[in-house]
C-alpha cells in the first residue's frame, strides 16, 4: 500500500513544488514506483515534470466530480517509476461542486484508493491556500512535508498551518501519521536561517527534521528547464540535500557508487 | 525581550498518530471508505434516477392539456370576434336601413315642397298677371280719367272767353 506525503505550505513560494519534483523523481531513481499528484491549478508540479504541454483531456476535476477512475488520467513521465496525476486549469473551478458533494472532504481519499495499492509512494503538491481542496489532500494524506523559508513570515505561515491541522483533528477525528518541518533555501551565513532553525528545533522539536535544503540556483535552473535536479546535476549541494530529505523522511539508503563519479 | 518566533507559536498542535497519547482514535477504516463510496454512488443514483411521480408522463399530460386549453382559448377569440363583427355588421346594416328610410322621407318631403313651390310659382305668375292687368288697367283709367278732365278743361277754357265777352263772368 503506498505511503502518501504531502507537501503543505499555506505559504507560497516556499519551495514545494520544486522539491517534492526533486524528492519524487528521485524516490523513482531508487527504484520505488512513485505516483504524483498536481493539486494545484496553476500545474507547476506538472511543468516541473515537462508535462505541461502534453493535452489533459480529464483532470482530477472529472474524477472527483463525475466519479471517473483516477487510473484514467495518470500520465507516465521520462522516467518509467514515475507516474504523474496532472492538473489543469480545471482544478480552479473544483471548489464549487465539491462544496456540494456529501463527504467532500474525503473524495481526494476516495479517489486515491483505487490506485494506491499500484505504488510504493503517492507523493501530493497541494497549492499554498486554504481551501477545501487542501483539506482533502490532508484527509488523504498519511505523512505531511512542510517546506519552511529561513524567514518570520514562513515561520508565521507554520504556526497558522500547525493550528489548522490541529483543528482539522478536533474536527474531523483525523491524524496524521507523521509531520516534518525543514528549512528551504537554507544559508548559513545569514543570521536569520541560523535562528529560524534555532526557533524551529526550539518549538516544535517533534516535527524538525536535521535536514536542511540549502539555498540553489541549481532546482531553480532545472525546474525553469523541465529537468530533474538529478538530471540535470546529480552532484549539486542541493540533489545531495533531497537525498538525505528522503532517507531521514522514509530511511531509505541509496547504494552510494551510483554518485561516485562526477 | 521575546523574539518574534518566540510570539509566534502555535497554541494548539496536531498529535498525529505517532504521538505518544494513548487512545487516538484513527477514522476511516476501509469500512468507512466503503460506507463514502456507496454514499456517493446513492446520491449518484438518487440524482441521475428514475424521478418519482413518473414525471414525464404528468409532464406530456399537462403540456398536452395546457396545448389544448391554448387552442381552445384561441378558437373561441377568434367565434367571439367573428359573432362581434356580425352584431356590428347588423348594427351598421340597421342604422343604415333607418338611413335610407330617412332619406327617402326627405326626398318626398323635397318632392312635396318642390311641388309647393311650383305652385306657388305659377300662383306668384298668375297673381304677377292679374298685377299687370290692373296695372294696365288702372293706367288705361287713369289716362281715361286724364283724357276726361284734360277735355273737360278744355272745354271750360274754350267757353270761357266766350262767357266774357258774353259777359256772363264776374
Amino acid at each position: 500500500m503506498a505511503k502518501k506525503q504531502l507537501f503543505l505550505n499555506y505559504k507560497g513560494g516556499t519551495g514545494k513544488t520544486s522539491i517534492a519534483a526533486a524528492y519524487g523523481y528521485y524516490l523513482a531513481k531508487m527504484g520505488k514506483k512513485v505516483l504524483m499528484v498536481d493539486l494545484d491549478a496553476q500545474a507547476h508540479l506538472t511543468a516541473c515534470l515537462n508535462q505541461e504541454s502534453v493535452h489533459h483531456e480529464k483532470s482530477l476535476y472529472s474524477v472527483i466530480v463525475n466519479g471517473d477512475p483516477l487510473s484514467e488520467i495518470i500520465i507516465p513521465t521520462q522516467l518509467p517509476g514515475l507516474k504523474l496525476v496532472p492538473s489543469t486549469i480545471s482544478l480552479s473551478a473544483l471548489e464549487q461542486p465539491l462544496f456540494n458533494m456529501p463527504l467532500r472532504e474525503f473524495q481526494l481519499r476516495r479517489a486515491l484508493k483505487n490506485v494506491e495499492r499500484d505504488y510504493d509512494f503517492i507523493v501530493i503538491d497541494s497549492s499554498p491556500s486554504i481551501n477545501l481542496l487542501s483539506l482533502n489532500a490532508i484527509i488523504a494524506s498519511d505523512e505531511m512535508l512542510i517546506p519552511l523559508l529561513a524567514d518570520f513570515l514562513s515561520f508565521h505561515g507554520l504556526k497558522l498551518l500547525l493550528e489548522t491541522l490541529a483543528s482539522i483533528e478536533r474536527d474531523f477525528q483525523f491524524y496524521l501519521g507523521k509531520i516534518y518541518v525543514f528549512l528551504n533555501r537554507y544559508n548559513p551565513d545569514y543570521p536569520i536561517c541560523l535562528e529560524s532553525k534555532e526557533a524551529i528545533h526550539k518549538f516544535y522539536p517533534q516535527y524538525a527534521l536535521k535536514t536542511v535544503i540549502n539555498e540553489s540556483q541549481d532546482i531553480i535552473n532545472a525546474s525553469s528547464v523541465g529537468m530533474s535536479i538529478f538530471e540535470m546535476n546529480p552532484n549539486s549541494k542541493v540533489s545531495c540535500d533531497i537525498r538525505e530529505l528522503v532517507k531521514e523522511v522514509n530511511g531509505i539508503y541509496e547504494d552510494a557508487r551510483e554518485y561516485a563519479v562526477v | 525581550m521575546k523574539t518574534k518566533f518566540e510570539t509566534n507559536v502555535a497554541a494548539e498542535l496536531p498529535k498525529t498518530r505517532m504521538s505518544q497519547e494513548p487512545g487516538l482514535p484513527w477514522k476511516l477504516d476501509p469500512e468507512d471508505l466503503e460506507k463514502v463510496s456507496a454514499g456517493k454512488d446513492e446520491y449518484k443514483a438518487a440524482i441521475s434516477g428514475a424521478f418519482p411521480l413518473k414525471t414525464r408522463p404528468v409532464f406530456l399530460i399537462v403540456l398536452l392539456a395546457a396545448i389544448f386549453a391554448a387552442i381552445t382559448y384561441f378558437v373561441s377569440l377568434v367565434l367571439t370576434d367573428s359573432a362581434n363583427t356580425h352584431t356590428v355588421a347588423d348594427n351598421k346594416e340597421v342604422t343604415m336601413l333607418s338611413m335610407q328610410t330617412t332619406l327617402g322621407k326627405i326626398n318626398n318631403e323635397k318632392n312635396t315642397l318642390s311641388e309647393n313651390i311650383g305652385q306657388l310659382e305659377k300662383r306668384v305668375s298668375e297673381l304677377n298677371a292679374q298685377k299687370e292687368l290692373f296695372a294696365t288697367v288702372i293706367e288705361s283709367l287713369t289716362k281715361k280719367t286724364d283724357d276726361a278732365v284734360g277735355q273737360s278743361e278744355t272745354e271750360k277754357a274754350q267757353s270761357a272767353p266766350q262767357a266774357i265777352k258774353s259777359g256772363t263772368v264776374n
